[in-house]
């Protein structure tokens, strides 16, 4: 023991005897009673806050328990404090409502100035809304919550604004009836503040429930609506459990969050609460208080009219606004972000070229040929809709102006009208097969399906129930399911097919080769190439023994293998199936090979390509070309459909110059024609909009895309995969002309669209996600954005679960995100994810994703 | 209360609450300051016989201009004991305090002491000795958060004066292991305190 501490020992007794020591460790330890103050015994200190302290007192003259407020020192020292706090006393003490505690009086206790309230047993409103770490239920908050609102606007009728809202100033009792401690307090309070505050965590407290007027300007700034902004927090913590904003680094930090963070939607916290929440709650949370709700009374009338499930009133801040805030607040961040996002966009447009859109003649003819069949089929009573259908396009009764679109609409709302009249399930069973096949062609997939599974069902049935006829609905299902993305169930409906068509048929039927057929596209959907390629060689094996050498379908099927070779990373392979069919089939003359040679062609041009541009990638697109000029003529659509494809071929390239050139070349041969084929139009609008973006005329852009919208919606209905698509490159054209607020009205829409048309998980989804990831960091919100890319991660995940180029890039947007905001580790997770998976997928090193999943992990680990 | 969240870190190498005070950003800090030193003030300002109200406005005085003084020191070599200076601090709050309220009525026991002069204790000894108690009054809760309920029940027991005979009847123990836990506990106040002073008198600023 040194001897500093020896005279502690001594100082302290611990020499002592132990009950000496005892006796004076009692001493010590005695704390002074509280005692009388007044007239006023205080039982307790209940609350020590940055105003004052509140005590539970009993006041002996009326033998009731009374809750006696004192503000703490300082600001009593003038007549003036004190006559202004009598005041405000007594204006709250003017206050006559169930929902705020009553204000027996002020007076002055051994000289100091007191309040002293009726006495509240109750909790406060957050920990109320909070039992045990639940929550209430969301009618039980909002309901007792607009109560609250009650309260609070019956005061404000009175003149009387409260200024610090915050949950331990609203108690509520043990029969949950809220009530309002403190009206007219902070104002004093409010210019003294640096007196009453010691504890650093205790001003945080403080203001915490603070409007950013009242940081920025002092109490005295504040009017009805900031008492809005305060109760909106106070809200936004019953429900969500805390508070908007991070306040955790200290009061610096505090006051900015509160004066500039933009608060974290509720429904992110607890995806339960819906959209209008997050709409009421921003709305009542916003920064300027012009932007909030004009009165606490509108805002409890927009609570109420949610709680009756009617529309409320708020509306989302518009993007407009948005974006003017956002460049307020950081010019030079919002420049980086365009940047930024010019490389992201790239992404878009490239991949928009790679998803399939090098349109196949192919598909048109076969869809043809597939209704020819299908109507054959069919009873007289399903012809005799067709004919129905077919009469209502007659120009004398619609104008010339009926789309087949309008008019396969029409049907549509017969059917389910019921003005058709089906009371036979055969005919039921036929005419929903005939409209799903059509919704496949106009790509409303979720109807297609719906009306399969019908169809389906009408005829698994019956008594006389055809196998055949079911095994035919199933293949069409499986194929309206692939296009909606649900892979798992079109690999099983057309197993089923399979399997049905081998009870009723030979296993060589040319029906059981469609079936297999389509079981390859699935499989290769999932990336399952090896059972694709089984599939595929059963197909052709039956195609080849029961059809004649020369048939257009082997070639077809022959032609897909090759594409399946060419997808399994085979290229010298599926260039070797490609000559071979060029070999078998060149000599055989006929007007149908021709143009099938011409397919062939066009794929061949196009694999040869991929190893760089060669004059023989080119000769044989322009052999295809050819072949589709000599026999269909220079005016045919299905030649402007080569010159298209051409186009996208060489924009792919990136030969801009000359994609440009035929797309011309295309649009002319359009524009000459006595036909109208609006989707064809749209889709080569689309893609010359698709170079002048790569070119950087965006305004240019803007414009073709606008026309392809136009024309794609006559043709196709807005809801297309092909309308959104092009949709989404029109937003991608005014991100880059500076209008991200416009930009982001399209994405929605087209959320939405894709939502409707294809499922929650479709590719297309993903795509149109990372957009509003990208579009949302222009607009300055990086929430929104980090939302939008984990979704569109969320989706390619689970499309393609062994990875995929696009989720690499995805990721590598995440990183480039957290990097951004300085959240490293995270950033490094995703960087290093993305380069996983890209070497995982064989990328070479110098694959531009590989490229930036390095620069990113080389920038957030030095 | 939240003084219970208070948790003693005697034993543990740790930086000097003092020093810590110093970081602007260690919010932490500053409320163990206020924690361990609130009742220090509030009590000796009760002892030098100012009203419960009063001296809650002194001890707010008093770390309102802590709160600006100890954040913004520069490193000092020490200059005396932190003890004394807190002990100035104070009483200057207290003079100042007096003299901006109101003249209030004056009770028969000021005016006899007015008269004859008898002024009360030596402020001086009462800081000390209430000094003392604050370390106590903190250690004892530290001890209250580290040992088991038991042992502390049982100390209560002694402290209210209970028998040891009859606690230890009561607790199915022998007279010596009730005696045993006695001592533990008092040589872990002394740990605890020791180490609190130390704590203090790192403190290498000072009244500037």
């Amino acid at each position: 023991m040194t001897c500093n501490e020896e005279g502690m020992a001594e100082q302290f007794g611990f020499d002592l005897p132990e009950a000496d020591w005892l006796d004076r460790l009692n001493e010590a330890t005695e704390e002074e009673p509280h005692g009388p103050v007044g007239r006023f015994h205080i039982i307790r200190e209940i609350f020590r806050g940055g105003q004052g302290v509140v005590y539970q007192a009993h006041d002996p003259e009326t033998d009731r328990q009374v809750a006696l407020k004192r503000l703490i020192g300082g600001i009593w020292t003038t007549d003036e404090m004190k006559l202004r706090f009598k005041r405000e006393a007594e204006s709250a003490r003017s206050l006559d409502h169930p929902g705020i505690v009553k204000v027996h009086g002020m007076e002055v206790v051994e000289g100091h100035a007191v309040i002293a309230m009726e006495w509240i047993d109750g909790v406060p409103a957050t920990d109320w809304a909070w039992e045990r770490g639940r929550r209430r239920s969301l009618s039980e908050v909002v309901g007792l919550f607009t109560r609250i609102c009650d309260a609070v606007c019956h005061a404000h009728q009175h003149g009387v604004i409260h200024r610090d809202l915050k949950p331990t100033n609203i108690l509520i009792d043990r029969e949950d009836q809220p009530c309002v401690l403190d009206f007219g307090m902070a104002k004093l309070v409010g210019e003294n503040k640096e007196i009453t505050l010691t504890r650093s965590a205790e001003f945080v407290g403080t203001i915490a429930y603070a409007s950013p007027e009242q940081l920025q300007q002092g109490s005295r700034s504040a009017d009805v609506r900031s008492d809005v902004y305060s109760l909106g927090l106070i809200l936004y913590e019953m429900l969500t459990g805390r508070l908007p904003y991070d306040l955790g680094g200290g009061i610096a930090s505090a006051l900015k969050a509160i004066e500039s963070s933009e608060p974290i939607r509720p429904s992110q916290i607890d995806s339960g609460l819906s959209r209008e929440i997050d709409i009421i709650l921003l709305k009542a949370l916003a920064k300027e208080p012009g932007r909030r709700y004009a009165s606490v009374d509108a805002f409890g009338e927009d609570l109420r009219r949610l709680e009756n499930a009617q529309p409320i009133l708020a509306h989302p801040p518009s993007t407009t606004y948005q974006l003017k805030k956002m460049i307020l607040r950081n010019r030079l961040a919002s420049l980086f972000a365009v940047l930024a996002l010019l490389s992201l966009v790239a992404f878009t447009v490239i991949s928009l070229v790679q998803a399939g859109r090098v349109a196949d003649e192919r598909d048109t003819a076969r869809a043809a040929q597939k209704k020819a069949e299908t109507a054959s089929r069919q009873s007289n009573e399903v012809l005799a809709f067709l004919v129905r259908l077919i009469t209502l396009a007659d120009p004398q009764y619609r104008g010339k102006d009926f789309t087949v679109y309008e008019l396969v609409e029409e049907a549509e709302s017969d059917l389910q009208s019921d003005t058709i009249g089906l009371d036979d399930h055969h005919v039921e069973a036929a005419i929903r097969a005939v409209m799903g096949r059509l919704w496949i062609a106009f790509g409303k997939y979720s109807l297609a399906r719906d009306h399969l599974q019908r169809a389906i069902e009408l005829e698994s049935g019956m008594e006389e129930r055809d196998e055949k006829t079911i095994a035919d609905n199933e293949v069409g299902l499986a194929s309206a399911l692939l296009l909606l993305g649900d892979h798992g169930t079109a690999e099983r409906t057309v197993r089923e097919s399979i399997d049905r068509y081998r009870l009723v048929l030979p296993p060589d039927d040319i029906h059981c080769a469609d079936a297999e057929k389509m079981l390859a596209m699935i499989l290769s959907e999932l990336a399952r190439f090896d059972e694709a390629d089984e599939s595929l060689t059963r197909a052709i094996e039956i195609y080849r023994a029961a059809l004649p050498a020369d048939d257009p379908r082997i070639i077809e099927a022959e032609t897909d293998l090759a594409r399946l070779l060419k997808r399994k990373g085979l290229f010298p392979e599926a260039e070797r199936l490609l000559r071979d069919i060029l070999d078998r089939y060149a000599k055989l003359d006929g007007k149908e090979q021709g143009v099938m040679l011409a397919v062939v062609f066009h794929d061949l041009g196009i694999l040869l390509s991929m190893a760089g541009p060669s004059e023989e990638s080119r000769a044989c697109l322009r052999k295809a070309l050819d072949i589709r000029r000599d026999r269909l003529g220079p005016s045919h659509p299905f030649v402007a459909k080569t010159l298209y494809n051409l186009a996208v071929l060489n924009a792919e390239a990136g030969r801009l110059e000359r994609a440009e050139e035929l797309y011309h070349e295309a649009l002319r041969i359009h524009r000459k024609a006595s036909w109208n084929i609006s989707e064809d139009l749209g889709n080569i609008q689309d893609g010359l909009g698709g170079v002048f973006y790569a070119k950087g005329r965006f305004e240019e852009a803007e414009n073709m895309h606008r026309d392809a919208v136009a024309n794609l919606t006559s043709a196709l209905g807005p809801d297309h995969p092909n309308t959104i698509q092009s949709t989404v490159n029109l937003a991608t054209d005014l991100m880059n002309l500076g209008r991200p607020a416009d930009a982001q009205v399209l994405l929605e829409r087209s959320l939405e669209a894709g939502r409707k048309t294809l499922g929650d998980d479709h590719p297309t989804l993903a795509f149109i996600l990372n957009n509003l990831g990208s579009n949302a960091l222009l607009l300055g919100d990086f929430q929104g954005a980090e939302r939008d890319y984990e979704d569109c991660v969320r989706i390619l995940r689970l499309i393609f679960p062994d990875g995929h180029e696009q989720t690499t890039i995805v990721l590598n947007n995440l990183g480039n995100l957290m990097q951004k905001q300085g959240r490293f580790d995270e950033a490094a997770d995703y960087f290093q994810e993305a380069l996983e998976m890209g070497t995982g997928l064989g990328f070479p090193d110098d694959h531009p994703s590989i490229r930036d999943s390095r620069a990113g992990l080389g920038n957030v680990k030095p | 209360m939240s003084s219970d969240r208070y948790r003693p870190h005697a034993g543990k190498t740790r930086t000097s609450l003092l020093v810590r005070l110093r970081d602007p950003t260690d919010n932490e800090a500053w409320n163990e300051f206020h924690e361990i030193y609130r009742g220090l003030v509030l009590n000796y300002c009760r002892r030098r016989g100012l009203q419960p109200w009063d001296a809650d406005d002194v001890c707010q005085l008093v770390m309102m201009s802590l709160a600006k003084t100890l954040r913004s020191f520069e490193y000092r070599p020490a200059r005396g004991r932190f003890r004394s200076y807190l002990g100035r601090v104070v009483g200057n709050a207290i003079t100042k305090y007096g003299s901006s309220r109101h003249p209030r009525p004056i009770s028969l026991e000021n005016m006899v002491e007015s008269i004859t002069g008898e002024t009360g204790p030596d402020p001086d000894e009462l800081w000390e000795k209430e000094w003392m108690r604050n370390h106590y009054r903190i250690a004892l809760r530290g001890v209250r958060a580290s040992f088991d309920p038991r042992s502390v029940r049982i100390f209560e027991r002694r402290l209210g004066g209970e028998d040891p005979n009859r606690i230890a009847e009561d607790c199915d123990l022998s007279r010596d292991a009730v005696r045993k836990i006695i001592f533990r506990i008092r040589s872990r106040l002394q740990e605890f305190i020791a180490q609190q002073i130390r704590d203090e008198e790192n403190w290498t600023g000072g009244g500037r």
